[in-house]
């Protein structure tokens, strides 16, 4: 149980990070490059 | 008031499925678990059914609005009467579920209000003008010629038009009685009867708030925000083969076989919705049953294995008048794929294994190599667009391991084991999230489950506080994200501009890229009825003049040096019809396929020196094909 919560907490953490990180690279924002390849 | 009329289209296109929908189930003897979930059969069902009527007429050359205005209106008097009969006679089954009133606390309104704002957001975008990529291609542009030429036919330069898309068909009764934005409010429309399938399905198996936020974790994944305000045809097709697999689990719990039926015609309709890849939610189903029935009723192999290849042939009957009619009119069934078996009109091996090699490969990379297989899961959440797909959150990814830890009804683990053999199949065929929508909506709605069996464990605090914490995190980015995508499209639906300036500046957007749309106003004006147009651009939705592709006469020339050869070239465009040629200002050298640059190069020095340029601006120049 103590296992899966973590993981719960680190995929949460690692997931707003990486939309921290492409906010501040020359793309905006994670949903916006993904927008940019989406037909 | 054009807006309004759209609604009011679709609307009554919904309430004429639901209600053919429901005789149909009527005639099939079987009742849906609680009222809302036989209307949602009923409606998948019927949905499917009025696109087959649009496919037959469009095979009869009768794509006319007044015999498609007869039917529409006989079809809704049929489902108001379907209702009706329904509404009267309908007794609750025994294990009826009956929401409890008292339980519906803050946090139910909270998300009630979450899913009504972004659903009406997505609404206002979905009436707004079409500009998606693919529908500007050849998912509506193909509509727009079917109705145009009042049939379906052959579209030698749209490579995607013959798979099978009966998402299309439903598409075009709105199509034709109003604007071509009712394909996207469609499209909106099952998203919601989707969500509605998905909280229909949770509260029978946790509280209600807990279904609402499963629902609301899959409607805020941006794919979801940004096909609800577009015609692409994922969102209906998700919702039919979810459908598939509720009634799969109908028939588990009920042992009813016809149950099966209704199943397999809803992977039928995923399979015929809109691409050959489609086809993984038949196989899958079918290996289901095949799994069940084995396991169920301890049957010999050869008949749990007789049961799925029943059930995935009943599906596969669905998709089977879209391969004859593509065989009829090309000579293959799956044209232009497996051109080694089949053949392919108008292309070369060359062009054709270069252009599937696109499709395929470089779009997502070796996405079957091990270490891409081994890290799909984290790579889909944490960097979507290594699928060319959107976002699809952490909740779904990081909540999954609790259903090693935490007890199951039998109906989530059937629902688990379902995402669990369509994911494989979904994967090697076709890996783009938008594909998988059923498994993230049914996972979505798992997840939900999952943490509500963990909240009702003793959590020590700071648990109870990071998790409601990460979920209303995630809602908010799927609010922001639906009013990103759609911000500019609500703002041409009020009026606070134009279509023509919004169309300008959208599709000139650094993700649509397409700055011809002034120059097609233009165009439309000026050339003369009856004008043909070869273009160098794909998207030729925007013009009232017929149209083919340049590269088309590439990709069936079997001596591709001869492209480089004025005389040759002026004779291949004369012999497709073409009165005039579009093309940019330079040439471009966009295509890795050799034969189409030098094609294009001969066009341009056609234009120079043959053919007298009639318009020309910074972003198109335009000449008239003239006899030598």
């Amino acid at each position: 149980m103590w296992l899966a919560m973590t993981w719960f907490v680190f995929v949460n953490v690692v997931f707003y990070w990486h939309l921290y990180q492409a906010r501040s690279a020359e793309l905006t924002i994670l949903w916006e490059r993904v927008t940019g390849v989406f037909r | 008031m054009t807006r309004v009329f759209d609604l009011a289209v679709v609307l009554g296109l919904f309430i004429a499925a639901g209600g053919c929908g429901i005789w149909l189930l009527d005639g099939f003897r079987l009742r849906g678990n609680g009222r809302l979930q036989h209307v949602l059969f009923a409606s998948g069902l019927g949905l499917g059914l009025l696109g087959y009527v649009t496919f037959a007429l469009g095979m009869a050359s009768l794509l006319r609005r007044p015999v498609i205005t007869a039917a529409y209106v006989s079809f809704l008097a049929l489902g108001l009467w379907g209702f009706w009969r329904f509404w009267r006679a309908w007794s609750p089954p025994p294990e009826e579920l009956q929401v409890n009133p008292s339980r519906r606390s803050w946090p139910v309104w909270t998300l009630l209000g979450f899913l009504g704002l972004v659903a009406g957001i997505n609404m206002l975008a979905a009436l707004a003008p079409v500009v998606g990529v693919d529908e500007l291609i050849y998912r509506l542009a193909a509509a727009d010629l079917y109705l145009r030429h009042q049939r379906l036919f052959y579209i030698p330069s749209m490579w995607l038009h013959q798979q099978p898309q009966h998402v299309q068909m439903i598409q075009l009764w709105g199509m034709s009685l109003a604007s071509d934005s009712t394909a996207q409010v469609v499209q909106w429309g099952m998203g919601l009867l989707l969500v509605a399938a998905l909280v229909d399905f949770g509260r029978r198996e946790m509280p209600l708030t807990w279904a609402l936020l499963g629902a609301a974790i899959f409607y805020a994944f941006s794919d979801v925000i940004n096909l609800s305000g577009r015609a692409s045809p994922d969102l209906a097709n998700g919702l039919f083969m979810v459908l598939s697999v509720f009634a799969w689990v109908q028939w588990l719990e009920s042992g009813t076989r016809r149950w099966l039926i209704l199943a397999a015609i809803l992977a039928g309709l995923f399979a015929a919705g809109a691409r050959l890849p489609g086809l993984y939610g038949a196989i899958g189903l079918a290996v289901l049953v095949a799994i069940c029935t084995r396991r169920r009723d301890g049957s010999h192999l050869r008949a749990a294995i007789g049961a799925g290849f029943a059930v995935g042939a009943l599906a596969f009957l669905m998709v089977l008048p879209w391969y004859v009619k593509t065989y009829a009119q090309t000579g293959s069934p799956t044209w232009p794929i497996f051109m080694s078996i089949f053949g392919a009109r108008d292309w070369t091996p060359a062009a054709n294994a270069y252009v599937i090699g696109i499709q395929w490969t470089r779009e997502v990379g070796p996405w079957l190599s091990l270490a891409r297989i081994v890290t799909a899961p984290w790579d889909l959440t944490m960097r979507p667009q290594l699928f060319q797909s959107g976002v699809i959150g952490p909740l779904v990814l990081a909540s999954l391991p609790f259903a090693l830890v935490v007890p199951r009804t039998a109906r989530v683990s059937s629902v688990l084991a379902a995402c669990a053999v369509l994911a494989p199949l979904w994967y090697v065929s076709y890996p783009r999230l938008r594909a998988y929508i059923p498994g993230i909506a049914l996972l979505s709605v798992v997840s939900a489950y999952l943490l509500w069996r963990l909240w009702g464990r003793g959590l020590p605090r700071w648990a109870r506080a990071l998790g409601p914490g990460f979920v209303a995190v995630w809602l908010a980015l799927g609010l922001a994200t639906a009013w990103r995508s759609h911000g500019q499209a609500i703002g041409v639906v009020l009026g606070a501009k134009s279509e023509a300036s919004y169309l300008t500046r959208r599709l000139a957007a650094p993700d649509l890229q397409f700055d011809w749309y002034g120059d097609y106003q233009v165009l439309n004006r000026r050339l003369p009825r009856g004008s043909r147009l070869l273009l160098y651009d794909s998207r030729g939705y925007y013009l009232v003049h017929d149209y083919d592709r340049y590269d088309l006469i590439a990709k069936r020339e079997t001596h591709p040096e001869r492209l480089r050869n004025p005389a040759y070239v002026a004779a291949a465009v004369r012999s497709l019809g073409s009165t005039h040629v579009a093309l940019r200002p330079t040439p471009q050298h966009a295509t890795g396929y050799q034969p189409s640059n030098w094609l294009e190069e001969t066009l341009h020095s056609l234009c120079a020196s043959r053919w007298p340029v009639v318009y020309r601006s910074p972003t198109m120049i335009v000449c008239r094909v003239i006899s030598p």
